[in-house]
């Protein structure tokens, strides 16, 4: 494995290929709001790396809000393949944290694990994930209590590390070292220990900003112990059940599944974004509906996400990006409500 | 922190307060400069509630669930004090009018606010890369602590919401309420408040096609997260909401995500909410995707204002302006 | 590059039979899709059935033949209101087999005992059928069926045979009493009460310590709670009874997350779970 240190120029020369026809290149750039967000790059100076955690998360890239699962039409009366597989272009997303980088872990082990999804396969096959470490943190991120580290992150093809005005870059996967080589043929090569002194810098510095840090081990796989607790009405008592957190959420994948008819002989079979939030998540056709009250919902949510996957896949599914409580209209905190679940498992909080 | 209105407000309550009632009002969330909607039951959760500059919660959508969904407050012995913005009160008038709510239960409490925050003008002043760890209001001054220890001061007037510098000071209460602080004084500084013109994003001028494009071009990032329709006290079909059906199944709408789709569910929520929209601003504060909904919105209500002569939040009387019609009404 | 297959991608079997079982209940011969196999089939399965344009049900499979399969679709709403104007000749989509299915073959040489409590009875069937080509690998079978009133009743016919087997015992019971219904009332866990049944004519009462009886339940939620606090009262080994849940389901291979409870999918993991798993999932089904 070779690691790199290049200059910005150098960097420019890693995206550059996938600014041509027929490949996407995704990164941080600012909208037209003035928020930082992934969005599809024209122009590399476009690319704004030097600020707190996009806004949205990268999934729509692997999972979008909406896409056809098969079609039909006059001449093919039933369902089909959909067109839309096959015409997805390869892609590249850039400047991807650890926290996300461990989300697009998490999806890929969710989305292929089984049966496995042909549309998230398809585009995840395509697609080259280049990480970076995460030098601006948040007052919403945790990260380091979901097991996560700031400057470091295997998930990735390419790993990138700033330093200074300079860019220290490592290979991987063999996707990504067998990209590399393609460019490097004027970078300057380094030792590795060089990658990691500088990874474990970023981590200690970010952490240091990091508004807390929850100790999660001792209750990982004991949640259930508190499923008929309390506690949670205090926070489904503020919940509008508007379904923000699982949308922003980097690892929320539900969706829904509905047939629509654009003429009498054209339609198709398509999936939505939907969310275990909603008061029609769990509704049968019969009227009856498991998740009636925005406290079990709001219980699922979090049990999904801090046991549920742990019992399944032996998964946290939350990499602390913080996203939910920024976004969530009335305040609803995630740390707040596991320290509370730590108080209610006999587990102090220092 | 000194808060000299929260302290009247919960030194009222505390007078008042009987053994069955409960409270509507907000408290700390484990995040800095966010409050979280919470329900008092006793006289020591008094001591959490907090108002003021970070009380950017109508609390009045809240009430529409009392009385119908989870129906806590047929359990609810007692009355339920809400601590409201004069803003929010519009709103609860509103409901009441709207027959959502049953006035007798409902305890009204309006204190004299003195403007809130636009937390994105905050962040705009911070830059995009950096964040706060703590935030307090000391009189027009907003004192912040970085992540990273540094001290950082802001005028509250460069922060504070459009909707406050646009604010002119005039609700119009019929039911019994108490106000925390000096009314008259409030009346008078507030209509000083509206230091600038409403922005507007529709003009009135549009129509057709060019409305049309320009609704389209807004809306293109909406991503159907039923957000804007949950956070409003005017939307109140629960459990039957036409967008909860997709077209195959008696609704109107799909659920895809296109750019048809997004605006028929606007539109569909423009018209409904109109005559009871009290512009609280609440659609564009949630909105995950920062679309300007209360600005938009606006169009429709110079329409209302235009064509009925009507302001929704301005009386418990008045009929609904889309429903009603009067003897002698001029409908040209 | 190995293209993963489109998993929502029906095939298409074309509708052979149909029969109204009763005023709501209508069933569906299909043949046997080539690109579905049939030993791949088990009783307790189920299949995503669509109509293109109108939408997907998760339908259990009431009997699996060499070149046919049998559906019974309860017309509950839009889209199962659509599948009852299907007819003979039409074609319908087929997404399967999906699910554990019951523990049938782990059930050698023991009793089996079906509880069904109404629309329950469309997957149990698949048991009875089974049972009945297999019949040498068991001891002998029971069907315990609580309908909801005499209207409801299905598979008339096939209950008339069931009756007449040697090796079968067949129970039935409607809600209420009706005028000209000479037979039981009451709820079917009637048949579970040691002191309300007739020892010599309910199975597992001969089966001492329980140890040589399967017990699959298929019914609606309140009715298994009676069920499980029957059982309890006899100390029936709640490792031995296996319910098959329903819940909201729409992709039916485990990634749309409306079916979980708990970390289980009811569509992947499920639909059958042993009473002693489900003590320990939260009770959202």
């Amino acid at each position: 494995m070779h690691t790199y240190q290049i200059s910005k120029n150098q960097l420019n020369q890693l995206l550059e290929p996938y600014l041509q026809v027929g490949a996407h290149l995704i990164a941080p750039s600012l909208n037209s709001l003035g928020q930082v967000s992934y969005n599809k790059i024209q122009n590399i100076n476009e690319i704004a790396l030097n600020t707190c955690i996009p806004l949205k998360p990268p999934k729509s890239y692997l999972f979008p809000e909406s896409s056809t699962l098969v079609q039909f039409d006059e001449k093919n009366p039933h369902l089909l393949e959909s067109d839309a597989s096959h015409s997805i272009q390869k892609q590249m997303i850039f400047g991807l944290r650890p926290c996300d980088l461990s989300a697009i872990a998490y999806l890929d082990a969710f989305f292929t694990s089984n049966i496995s999804d042909h549309d998230y396969a398809q585009r995840r096959e395509n697609t080259l994930i280049v990480g970076i470490a995460c030098e601006y943190p948040s007052n919403a991120c945790f990260c380091t209590s979901m097991g996560i580290e700031p400057g470091n992150c295997a998930n990735a093809d390419i790993f990138v590390v700033p330093q200074g005005q300079e860019y220290l870059i490592e290979g991987l996967t063999v996707k990504g070292q067998e990209y590399l080589a393609t460019l490097s043929k004027d970078w300057k090569e380094i030792s590795p220990e060089l990658i990691t002194g500088r990874k474990n810098e970023i981590t200690e510095q970010s952490s240091s900003k990091l508004i807390e840090h929850i100790d999660l081990s001792k209750i990982r796989g004991r949640l259930n112990e508190i499923y008929a607790s309390d506690f949670w009405n205090k926070y489904s008592e503020a919940c509008i059940a508007c379904g923000a957190c699982t949308f922003d959420c980097p690892t929320c994948s539900c969706f829904d599944v509905n047939d629509t008819l654009k003429s009498s002989t054209v339609g198709c079979r398509y999936r939505s974004w939907d969310s275990c939030s909603f008061g029609d998540f769990t509704l049968h056709a019969s009227g009856h509906n498991p998740r009636s009250s925005k406290l079990h919902r709001l219980r699922q949510r979090i049990m999904h996400k801090y046991h549920y996957t742990v019992e399944k896949m032996d998964l946290w599914s939350c990499t602390g990006c913080g996203r939910c409580i920024r976004v969530c209209p009335v305040g609803i905190n995630t740390r707040s409500i596991l320290k509370d679940a730590k108080e209610a498992l006999g587990e102090p909080n220092n | 922190m000194i808060n000299e209105i929260r302290d009247a407000i919960i030194h009222y309550l505390a007078s008042v307060m009987k053994k069955e009632d409960a409270i509507l009002a907000l408290r700390y969330s484990n995040t800095p400069g966010v409050l979280t909607p919470f329900i008092a039951r006793n006289k020591e959760d008094l001591n959490s509630i907090e108002a003021g500059f970070f009380h950017l919660n109508n609390l009045a959508v809240y009430l529409s669930e009392f009385f119908q969904r989870e129906n806590q407050l047929s359990k609810l012995n007692g009355a339920l004090y809400i601590v409201c913005k004069p803003c929010d009160a519009k709103s609860v008038m509103q409901m009441i009018s709207d027959q959502q709510i049953v006035a007798d239960k409902v305890k009204l409490l309006v204190y004299a606010c003195e403007g809130i925050a636009d937390m994105k003008k905050i962040k705009a002043e911070i830059g995009l890369d950096k964040d706060y760890k703590t935030i307090e209001l000391h009189h027009a001054e907003l004192s912040l602590t970085l992540l990273d220890g540094t001290p950082l001061s802001i005028p509250k007037a460069k922060v504070l919401a459009d909707k406050c510098l646009e604010c002119n000071g005039e609700y119009n209460i019929s039911l019994p309420y108490v106000f925390v602080g000096d009314e008259k004084k409030w009346k008078t500084n507030a209509s000083n408040f509206g230091k600038i013109e409403k922005k507007v994003l529709l003009q009135d001028q549009k129509q057709g096609k060019e409305l049309f494009e320009q609704l389209k071009s807004e809306l293109s990032v909406c991503i159907r997260c039923n957000a804007c329709r949950n956070v409003c006290h005017a939307c109140f079909c629960s459990e039957k909401c036409i967008f909860d059906r997709p077209k195959m199944t008696v609704g109107f709408l799909d659920k895809e995500i296109a750019p048809s789709d997004n605006i028929l569910y606007h539109m569909i929520r423009f018209y409904h909410v109109a005559p009871n929209c009290t512009a609280c601003g609440e659609c564009e504060r949630v909105c995950p995707q920062g679309i300007p909904l209360s600005h938009l919105y606006d169009y429709f209500h110079r329409l209302m204002q235009e064509s009925f002569d009507f302001s929704p939040g301005s009386s418990d009387s008045i009929r609904q302006a889309m429903l009603s019609y009067r003897l002698g009404e001029d409908l040209a | 590059m190995n293209q993963t297959t489109n998993p929502y991608l029906p095939s298409y079997a074309q509708i052979i039979q149909t029969k109204e079982e009763n005023s709501t209940i209508k069933s569906f011969l299909l043949e046997l899709p080539e690109t579905i196999a049939q030993e791949l089939i088990m009783p307790g399965q189920f299949f995503q059935l669509s109509i293109p344009g109108y939408g997907e049900a998760p339908i259990s499979v009431s009997e699996i033949n060499e070149k046919t399969l049998l559906f019974c679709v309860a017309n509950m709403g839009s889209f199962t209101q659509k599948i009852h104007t299907l007819g003979v000749g039409d074609k319908i989509g087929l997404r399967g087999p999906y699910g554990n299915g019951f523990p049938i073959s782990a059930s050698t040489n023991s009793n089996l005992v079906l509880l069904a409590g109404g629309i329950g009875l469309v997957p149990l069937r698949s048991v009875v059928s089974y049972f009945f080509h297999h019949q040498d690998n068991f001891k002998n079978l029971e069907i315990l069926y609580g309908a909801k009133s005499s209207n409801d009743i299905i598979y008339r016919d096939d209950i008339k045979q069931w009756r007449h087997k040697s090796n079968t015992i067949f129970k039935l019971t409607i809600d209420k009493p009706e005028k000209d219904w000479n037979g039981n009332t009451g709820f079917v866990t009637q048949f579970l009460n040691p002191t309300t049944s007739d020892p010599s004519e309910v199975l597992f009462h001969l089966d001492k310590n329980f140890s040589q009886t399967k017990i699959f339940v298929v019914g609606p939620p309140m009715m298994l709670n009676s069920v499980y606090q029957a059982l309890a009262a006899i100390n029936f080994p709640a490792e031995h009874v296996f319910v098959s849940l329903e819940n909201r389901m729409k992709c039916g291979i485990g990634k749309c997350g409306h079916c979980n409870a708990g970390s289980q999918y009811v569509c992947l993991d499920g639909p059958v779970f042993s009473w002693k798993t489900l003590q320990s999932m939260p009770n959202e089904y």
